[in-house]
């Protein structure tokens, strides 16, 4: 639900009675759900985080966001003291001005600087999200920081000079192009030159900053802790996450995939969406239920959109899976058909589908699939779609473990019930497992689609986007039953029962045939009645 | 109780709100520990072809991969831990119209054995039902050729040296239920 924010500038007083300025988000109107203290990395400031405070803000967050010392328009210390105790401290004055506790979020040296002013108060926050930092850092990754950070100490003749520079650093990214924008990040002085907004001194004092980082205790820390790290970043490594996890081994992590070390930045919508969720487990927003409509939840609340809209939404860069069977979302892959070219190199994964595969034409898709289908043989023969060979039971944790990287799950789910639950009908395998651990799910909601009986439904809240359809779902069309089938269909009923009247000491208990689809050959458990089950449950199609 | 449906829009409308079908998905389905404690679990699975020695493919056909292993092997596995349990492989003894028999004296070079042979317990064509368990390398042949399609019962004899006694196999399929 979004609150309309109100944005006032900060002025707050910092340890040494440095001036640190800022500004503070809060929703216009009513009590906010909770404090957020963001905080910046070396070189950057406040304004690095204006897209992710007005979403907090939007989000009934009060949001705390203000300059270090030596950064932006806070005070430069005038010996030079740029130490992390000296920046925990701070953080301690301005945690101590807040009205409750609050979660603190951290890029990178700011990170650090609250894992500094925790290991002195562990009770100090409600929860610290480390954003792209950890306590080993990779050395290449800090020096390139350090060498961007120490280069044209002696200025810029004009901004488009600091545009390049930026550009050098994040070759990735667009150039800036809003030049007046880049102010911000520097200070014209009397030359009429332009110099970087930190205080130079802060680059000559990193050595004696990382063997404070390194000497950091964690074991106090008992406050929810979430490390996100930047699948591209060249600062944070895999195995420097799993040091953290060794060291704070509550802690969970989380990888943001299409970002480096300036998360944020580089993808501020999937930024978001992984923080939130962090403080909706914090402080989960009060729920309210209307009569006869879904209950929305927290930042959570769906957006209905068409299936041109929703497609529209993803990216080349983009790891999408698909649902299986009967529920293939073919209204959604109408769509990537259609905008095949603008997404081309996106990642698609999903089991067995029954139509036939026109997303794969002019090979436009990078595909992944663990069941095979007429349509994709050939293209699995020639290398051209990844072959998973996996069991089902293994693949809900091919994504839930992070063995294939995943963005979206499109799941095909029945409308909502007068509760707002959506059921999965025919297909409960494995996207309602791993939609919920997706960053973005989107729901095909059809109102052909069953309500079925079991665990197998989410509610429309725990959905990103809605995409509303009244059409028939794709049908499997086997051949009928043949002789021989109907055959091997009897002889193995009679062996079971005989076998069951041998074996079995209690009559009441009756076996469980359970037919499985593999080799090629559908085994299909007759849906019509117990008698038809167990006069043919087999009987195969060619597929 | 299933995790995955197919079928035609009557499916669609049997299972609609009907308490006679639930629907879970794999982790529930799946988990060998819950079939173990159902008892009597039947795996009942087909085949692209078998072995004389009881190795299933069901996956591929002349090296090229048709399908996938998908859930047959968690049901063999729930089939194994379960009291009074059986895994079945169940397929029609020909392909191809009758060109090909599926019970070969070796799996297609290339081919993946998706259920290993001593996973099988019984094996079902429209010829008859072999079982298995308890069963030689000889034993097993003899009892598969048995099932095989009359056409190819002598050539899948001729591949084994030690099934020279062509009448004893002949006579076991005979006497075949």
């Amino acid at each position: 639900v979004t609150v309309p924010a109100k944005r006032m500038r900060l002025c707050l007083v910092g340890s040494d009675g440095l001036v640190l300025r800022g500004d503070r988000r809060s929703p216009d109107g009513q009590e906010p759900r909770g404090e957020v203290v963001l905080l910046h990395g070396a070189g950057q400031t406040h304004h690095s985080w204006s897209k992710t405070s007005e979403r907090l803000a939007a989000c009934g967050w009060a949001v705390t966001a203000y300059d270090a010392r030596g950064h932006g328009d806070s005070d430069w210390h005038p010996e030079g003291n740029y130490s992390m105790a000296a920046l925990a401290e701070d953080l301690a004055a301005v945690i101590g001005s807040l009205a409750q506790r609050p979660v603190l979020v951290g890029a990178s040296m700011g990170g650090v600087t609250a894992l500094t002013a925790l290991q002195h108060q562990p009770d100090a926050a409600l929860g610290v999200a480390l954003v792209d930092v950890v306590i080993e850092l990779d050395p290449n990754g800090v020096e390139r920081i350090l060498s961007f950070m120490s280069a044209h100490a002696g200025g810029f003749d004009s901004l488009e000079e600091v545009a390049v520079a930026i550009e050098s650093y994040r070759p990735t990214r667009a150039r800036e192009r809003r030049l007046e924008g880049l102010r911000k990040n520097v200070r014209e002085r009397e030359d009429g030159r332009y110099y970087w907004h930190w205080d130079p001194r802060i680059v000559t004092g990193p050595s004696s900053r990382a063997n404070e980082r390194r000497s950091l205790i964690t074991d106090q820390i008992t406050i929810p802790t979430l490390i996100i790290r930047g699948r591209e970043s060249d600062v944070v490594s895999p195995e420097g996450v799993d040091d953290m996890l060794r060291r704070i081994p509550h802690a969970t992590s989380v990888d943001v995939s299409g970002t480096g070390h300036m998360i944020a930045g580089d993808d501020n919508d999937r930024f978001a969406r992984v923080l939130t969720d962090f403080l909706d487990r914090l402080a989960p927003e009060s729920r309210t239920a209307t009569d006869g409509h879904p209950q929305k939840v927290g930042t959570h609340m769906p957006v209905t959109m068409t299936a041109a809209e929703a497609v529209g939404t993803l990216g080349p860069l983009d790891h999408v899976l698909l649902p299986p069977g009967c529920s293939e979302a073919v209204a959604i892959q109408r769509e990537l058909v259609a905008q095949r070219d603008r997404l081309a190199g996106m990642s698609i994964a999903s089991g067995l589908l029954l139509g036939d595969y026109e997303f794969l034409e002019d090979a436009k898709y990078r595909y992944s699939t663990w069941h095979v289908m007429g349509p994709v043989r050939d293209r699995i023969a020639s290398g051209d779609v990844s072959f998973f060979p996996i069991r089902a039971s293994s693949v809900v944790s091919l994504f839930t473990d992070g063995h294939l990287p995943l963005d979206v799950v499109v799941v095909h789910v029945s409308s909502p019930d007068r509760h707002g639950f959506c059921s999965f009908g025919v297909s409960a395998s494995y996207p309602m497992t791993v939609a919920r651990v997706a960053p973005k799910v989107i729901a095909l909601v059809n109102a052909k689609m069953p309500r079925v009986f079991g665990s197998a439904r989410m509610h429309v809240s725990e959905f990103d986007i809605l995409v509303e359809v009244d059409e028939p779902l794709i049908e499997y069309r086997g051949t009928a039953i043949d002789d021989i089938s109907a055959t091997i269909g009897t002889r193995l009923c009679r062996s079971v029962s005989a076998a069951f009247r041998r074996r079995c000491s209690s009559p009441s208990r009756r076996p469980a045939v359970v037919a499985s689809r593999c080799g090629g050959w559908g085994l299909t458990a007759s849906s019509h009645s117990s008698n038809r089950a167990c006069s043919g449950p087999v009987h195969g199609q060619r597929s | 109780m299933s995790a995955e449906l197919m079928g035609s829009v009557a499916l669609f409308e049997f299972v609609a709100d009907n308490p006679l079908v639930v629907m879970e998905p794999f982790d529930f389905i799946l988990d060998p520990a819950r079939m173990a404690d159902m008892g009597q679990m039947i795996a009942v699975n087909s085949a692209v072809q078998i072995d004389l020695s009881g190795q299933v493919n069901a996956e591929s056909v002349n090296g090229r991969q048709i399908s996938g292993v998908g859930g047959s092997f968690d049901f063999v596995r729930g089939a194994l831990d379960s009291p009074g349990g059986r895994v079945v492989v169940a397929l029609p003894s020909e392909a191809g119209r009758g060109r090909f028999s599926r019970i070969v004296a070796q799996l297609d070079p290339g081919a993946p054995v998706s259920i290993p042979r001593h996973h099988v317990q019984t094996v079902v064509t429209e010829h008859g039902i072999a079982h298995l368990e308890g069963l030689s390398l000889r034993g097993r042949a003899e009892a598969l050729i048995a099932i095989a399609s009359p056409d190819f019962r002598e050539e899948l004899a001729a591949s084994l040296p030690y099934l020279e006694d062509k009448a004893r196999v002949t006579s076991r399929a005979e006497a075949c239920p």
